[in-house]
Parts: structure tokens; C-alpha cells; sequence
């Protein structure tokens, strides 16, 4: 019993550990609540290319400010957004597939990021930060930032709940329906676009897609409504986030990794699960 | 609602062509041509969903897309089957366009996706996840939405195909059930037994409009061959037409055309 109290009670007390728990949970939380789009959307490629596309932006900001953090987020923010609305551009007019259009720009990108990062002399710590994350490194300058963009994201999917559920279910019912469907498909890329980089701090840019797609996927084994997918799927995400912070503080595995691998755990967790509950349904 | 001259292209090719006719409120109409012919481009595009290449369509002397009236239920396979919402959820989704941004359904839009669902028989699924309905049982769950939309034009993509008879039954008596009530209803169909059975006017599609009138006088020999080509097997029940030799409908082609 004694132990137990101390797993949980010793990291509590590092207030760096405390800021990485709450950033972890909002992260995960969130990265759920779109992640259900993506999951239910097939956007899962997008995610990630999204992603790898901000780096760049990233890198500039880097570089403006030498090799300063503070205005990291801004930059990632304004790359991001761009690069969510530009693919909606290069998708429909080109002549390739789209996950090919994706492919090639998005790596393009992420290459260029890559590039402008490793102009900076002893850039090698700075861009495993960006590629992996260091959540334990948040400050409470970040974690306002997080909370602030997480919420607002939620906002507006409270408020568009019932719009966005008719797209992603039935794009043609949502037309006749009138709705303003090119907005709100161009929204919801926006808001996937910032919890993108409000959990890139955290799992940077290598792992965001596990925070948007795992917890989400897990949800939708076990539940048959949108609205529990959602609920379950941010628990789940929250769970994976706070259970990560606590692998990695008493086993020193990266955090983002950590946080990654519990999630993943929880996803195969919960296969024997849906055969279980399958078993036990009426059909 | 009418059409007129109706041209849709599709990656630049066209899908329909010259599209005229024109149908009264409370009527139906079964469109039935070979796979391709643009039967479901002709219905999203009545819907509204499709925007024309030239021609139009007017649905009381309005564009459609300034109708919130108008309810188009997909064919089952363009449907994910296994997104989480159950037969309730979708049935209230009928009801989103009518209640406006930032509004959520009320006990008023609940009590008629309610009714809508026991109007199809389905009361008793309203909490199944979609995919564990019968193929015949989404598609009434379909016109249930349709119904709690409070649509008065209804365009139904193919709602038979892959249904075993009695499931075909039931949804040709809920056409019924829809007629009475007022609405107009436009749908594909493959079978031209049930077109002609069913329907007392029919619409026969390849691109353009080969006939259009009631089935007696569309499903001609010359016509159907028009519409369906060299690939036509089998007519309706008594016709006793079966075309199975390809010249020989060029010949009554051209004499069709003389």
C-alpha cells in the first residue's frame, strides 16, 4: 500500500512533473475528441502528414528567434492552419489520387523543416524536440496555451456537434440539408489543425498521429454512439496520457514514447474486450 | 418539379445529357436504365447535390438548392455501416437542416424522429447500431430520416437492390404509405418488372432520356434496346420480348428513328 501511494505521491511532488501530468491529460483528452473525426473520416494520413508539414514552420520560427521556444507555438499555429486549408486546395484540383497529392507535398515539407532546422550549429537536441516532444519540459507559459486552444477546440465542437456529425455520417444528407458544408468541412480541418500542434509539445511531430487515431480507434471498439466514442475515447486518451508521464518518470523511457506505448497498450487491451462484448450482444 | 435540359459532366465527361421532363406534386417515377446510364447523377443532381453543367431543374419553379424539402437517400453501399449512430441517431439527423446552426434537437424534433421510425415498423430497433439492421431495415430506416425530415420530394437511389422479395414488399408499401401522404417520390431502378408493375410512369435513361411516359408505352422493344443496348436480356413479364441479337436492334433502331 505504501508503495503505491509513493508511485503516485513522489512524481506530484516535481512541479515539472505536475505541469507535464495536466499537459499529457489535455493533450490526450483532446487528441481524442478530433481523433474520433479522423478515425470515423479515414483522415488518419492526413493527421499525420499535417503533422510533419508544420515542421518547417516550426524551423522558421526557430531560426527568427535563435533558436529561442517561446514563440514556437505561434509559428506552429500559423503553419498549420495554412497547411490544413491548402490541402483541401491540392487535393480536389490535381490530377493525383489525394493521398498521393498529401504524400508528396507534406514530405516535401517536412524535409524543408528538416533542412532550415539543420542549418543551426548543435541543432540535434533542439530537433528531437520537435520530433518527439518533451512534455516534461512544458512550461506553465505553454500549459496556458494548451488549456486555452484545447478549449476553444471543444467549444466549437459543442457547438457544431450535430453539423458535423451529418457530414462525416452522410455528406449528401448534409447538402440537402443545406448545411454550409464546404465551412464546415474546412472547419473542422482548422480545429484538427490545432490540436495537431497544441499536442505536438507533448509527442511531437513523429507520434501526433497516435494521440489523434489511437485513443479514438480504442472507443470505437467498444461503443456503438458518436457522442460515448467521443467521451470514452478522451478518457482513454487522458488515461494513456497521465499513464505515459508515470512510465516514463519511474522507468526514464522518453515521455512522448511513453505516453504513445500506453495508449497502444490500452488499443490491444481492448480487442479481447469487442470480442467479449460481441459475444454478449443480442445478435 | 421540373427538368430541363439537363447536362452533367463528371471529370469532364458528361454523365447526363439533355435531360428534360417534368412531374406533378404527389406523383411517382421509377428511372431505370443499364448500370452508368446516370440514374444516381440524375437524382443528386435533383437534390440539389450535383451542381448542373447547363440546363436545370426547378422544383416549384425554385432551384433546388433553396429547398430544405427535398430528402435523397443513397444507395446502402455509399453508407460506412459500422459509424457509431444507431437507427434513432440517423433518423433524427433528418432534422438538423430545420433546426438551424447552434440548436440542438428539441422534444418536438425527438417526438417525430420517434413517430418517423414507428411509421417504418423499426420502433422497436430505434437503439441498434446501424450496421446490425438487415439490408431491408436500413433502407426503411432511410425513409424514416426521410419522413422526420418532413420532405415532400423523395429521391431513393436504388432502395431494392440487393433486398429479398418480402424486404422489397415492405418498402413498396412504405412508397405507398408515402404517396398518401403527399410526397413526391423519384427513384432508380434496375428491374423493369417492378418499374412496370408499380410505377405508372417510368423513365427510361441512358445518358439521355429514351422514354419517358407510363411503362406501357415507354418499355417499347426499340426503346428499351435504345436505352440498354445490345445488353438487354430479358423484359417484362408478358411482354414476351427477349432481344438478344445486337443487329437486329440496330435495324429496329433505325427503324424506330424512320
Amino acid at each position: 500500500m505504501q508503495r503505491l501511494v509513493e508511485f503516485f505521491a513522489v512524481p506530484l511532488s516535481f512541479p515539472f512533473m505536475v505541469r507535464g501530468l495536466v499537459a499529457a491529460a489535455l493533450v490526450g483528452g483532446l487528441g481524442a475528441v478530433m481523433g474520433t473525426y479522423v478515425v470515423l473520416r479515414g483522415m488518419a494520413f492526413f493527421g499525420d502528414a499535417l503533422a510533419h508539414a508544420i515542421l518547417p514552420g516550426v524551423a522558421v520560427g526557430y531560426l527568427a528567434t535563435g533558436g529561442g521556444r517561446k514563440s514556437l507555438f505561434w509559428w506552429a499555429l500559423g503553419t498549420a492552419v495554412l497547411a490544413s486549408l491548402g490541402i483541401g486546395a491540392v487535393a480536389r484540383r490535381g490530377r493525383l489520387r489525394e493521398d498521393t497529392a498529401i504524400g508528396i507535398v507534406f514530405a516535401g515539407m517536412f524535409a524543408l523543416g528538416i533542412a532550415l532546422i539543420s542549418t543551426v550549429r548543435g541543432y540535434a537536441v533542439d530537433l528531437a524536440h520537435f520530433l518527439f516532444g518533451n512534455v516534461l519540459a512544458v512550461s506553465p507559459h505553454d500549459l496556458v496555451l494548451i488549456a486555452a486552444f484545447g478549449g476553444a477546440v471543444l467549444l466549437v465542437v459543442v457547438l457544431f456537434y450535430k453539423e458535423f456529425l451529418v457530414i462525416s455520417f452522410d455528406p449528401d444528407l448534409a447538402a440537402t440539408l443545406r448545411l454550409p458544408t464546404s465551412f464546415l468541412r474546412h472547419l473542422l480541418l482548422v480545429l484538427i489543425a490545432v490540436t495537431v500542434v497544441v499536442s505536438l509539445q507533448a509527442v511531437g511531430v513523429a507520434l501526433t498521429l497516435a494521440m489523434l487515431v489511437t485513443p479514438a480507434a480504442t472507443a470505437y471498439l467498444l461503443v456503438k454512439r458518436f457522442s460515448h466514442m467521443m467521451f470514452l475515447g478522451a478518457a482513454l486518451g487522458a488515461l494513456a496520457g497521465v499513464g505515459g508521464i508515470y512510465l516514463s518518470f519511474w522507468t526514464g523511457i522518453a515521455s512522448g514514447a511513453a505516453i504513445v506505448l500506453v495508449a497502444t497498450g490500452l488499443f490491444l487491451a481492448a480487442l479481447p474486450l469487442r470480442a467479449c462484448l460481441r459475444s454478449h450482444s443480442p445478435n | 418539379m421540373e427538368v430541363e435540359r439537363l447536362t452533367v459532366r463528371y471529370d469532364g465527361r458528361p454523365a447526363l445529357e439533355d435531360v428534360s421532363f417534368k412531374l406533378s406534386g404527389g406523383e411517382r417515377l421509377a428511372i431505370v436504365g443499364p448500370n452508368g446510364a446516370g440514374k444516381s447523377t440524375l437524382l443528386r443532381a435533383i437534390a440539389g447535390v450535383l451542381p448542373p453543367a447547363s440546363g436545370e431543374v426547378r422544383i416549384r419553379g425554385e432551384d433546388p438548392c433553396g429547398h430544405i424539402c427535398i430528402a435523397y437517400l443513397p444507395q446502402r453501399t455509399e453508407i460506412d455501416w459500422r459509424f457509431p449512430v444507431t437507427a434513432f441517431d440517423v433518423v433524427l439527423m433528418g432534422r438538423v437542416g430545420r433546426l438551424g446552426l447552434l440548436r440542438r434537437p428539441g422534444a418536438h424534433d425527438r417526438a417525430l424522429a420517434r413517430e418517423a421510425l414507428e411509421a417504418v415498423g423499426l420502433s422497436h430497433l430505434a437503439g441498434r447500431q446501424i450496421g446490425e439492421l438487415s439490408g431491408g431495415q436500413q433502407q426503411r430506416m432511410f425513409i424514416a430520416r426521410a419522413l422526420a425530415q418532413e420532405a415532400e420530394l423523395v429521391l431513393l437511389d436504388e432502395p431494392l437492390a440487393g433486398l429479398d422479395a418480402p424486404s422489397q414488399e415492405a418498402i413498396l408499401g412504405l412508397l405507398d404509405l408515402l404517396q398518401k401522404r403527399g410526397v413526391t417520390l423519384l427513384l432508380s431502378l434496375h428491374d423493369l418488372d417492378v418499374a412496370a408493375k408499380h410505377f405508372p410512369l417510368v423513365l427510361l435513361l441512358n445518358r439521355r432520356v429514351a422514354a419517358f411516359g407510363p411503362p406501357q408505352e415507354a418499355f417499347t422493344p426499340g426503346k428499351l434496346v435504345q436505352a440498354f443496348g445490345g445488353r438487354l436480356k430479358a423484359l417484362p413479364e408478358g411482354r414476351g420480348v427477349v432481344v438478344t441479337d445486337p443487329c437486329r436492334t440496330q435495324e429496329e433502331r433505325d427503324a424506330e428513328a424512320g
